[in-house]
């Protein structure tokens, strides 16, 4: 199987099936980072949950956030995550974007409702919480 | 008992047909049926009768109107047939796929549909055909009208005939 992958090492493609021609094709363009591998049959999710180390070219589960899946929060009170990735950005209902830079997250609502935060940060699988705003 | 057919090409002599009890074989011009493996066969009465070039699986970006490029391996004097196929999921363990477009050279573009729940919205993406490549492009339709933010994320797998 060849992997395509880009500069921070996400995959791009997976080739299943490919003839002879393909791994000289391969050869003569090396710029489109392609890396040729077999892939244990315990790999599930491949193109989801690994990505290519660019120096070893070789393949890396994807680390998960220690995150809570719910928040509970009191309207007034303060919730403080502390142990994001130092660089990341957190998404609030898929919509207000902000980055965090030191890995520390200050969550307070002013209105009763629901919320989902996501949080992205390469080469971390994407996180999702839960926040539930109470009177 | 078997029957083989030559071709001439210059002064090489080619078998390409064969017929045996095994069934019917045809190869590609200048390949030897008797040898070759089923990527050069035109035809193959026991089924395995399509010369797949390439079967290849893409992520779609999740950025609006972003390309993804699935290339050949090789370039064609025109654009080879292949058929794509959608998944929401990884398609190393996704269980349902849709057919975007099936054995076709098309360049023009697919559209094929996902509805995602949580948003309420249909994921749209362009399949581009070209002689070397095809290129994926994201994007989004929103059930009230164009949206240009947020595409959904998936895969296409595509599988590339070679009948050149």
């Amino acid at each position: 199987m060849f992997i395509r992958y880009d500069v921070n090492g996400q995959i791009l493609e997976r080739v299943d099936l490919y003839g002879p021609d393909f791994v000289t094709w391969v050869e003569n363009n090396p710029e489109l980072n392609y890396v040729e591998m077999e892939i244990n049959f315990d790999v599930r999710n491949l193109m989801t949950d690994y990505y290519v180390d660019t120096n070893t070219k070789t393949l890396i589960k994807r680390p998960v956030m220690t995150l809570p899946d719910l928040i509970e929060l009191k309207i007034g009170d303060e919730y403080v995550i502390d142990n994001l990735p130092n660089t990341c950005q957190v998404r609030i209902d898929n919509q207000d974007c902000l980055d965090v830079t030191d890995g520390v997250l200050c969550i307070s609502a002013d209105i009763e409702d629901e919320y989902v935060i996501t949080i992205t940060s390469w080469p971390y699988i994407q996180s999702t919480i839960k926040v539930r705003a109470t009177s | 008992m078997a029957i083989v057919v030559h071709t001439y090409i210059g002064y090489l002599m080619t078998n390409r047909i064969l017929l045996n009890t095994s069934g019917l074989k045809i190869s590609k011009p200048g390949v030897d049926v008797l040898t070759t493996n089923n990527a050069n066969l035109y035809f193959d009465s026991n089924g395995n009768s399509y010369p797949i070039l390439i079967k290849s699986s893409v992520a779609l970006s999740t950025s609006y109107n972003t390309t993804v490029t699935l290339y050949y391996g090789k370039t064609f004097t025109s654009v080879p047939y292949s058929s794509i196929w959608h998944s929401t999921d990884d398609p190393t363990t996704a269980t349902s796929f849709r057919c975007v477009s099936s054995f076709s050279n098309l360049t023009s573009y697919v559209k094929p549909l996902s509805y995602d729940a949580a948003h309420t919205d249909w994921t749209i993406f362009f399949a581009y055909r070209y002689t070397d490549r095809i290129e994926f492009i994201s994007r989004r339709n929103h059930s009230s009208g164009s949206s240009s933010s947020y595409p959904l994320s998936g895969y296409c797998t595509a599988v590339v005939y070679d009948y050149s």
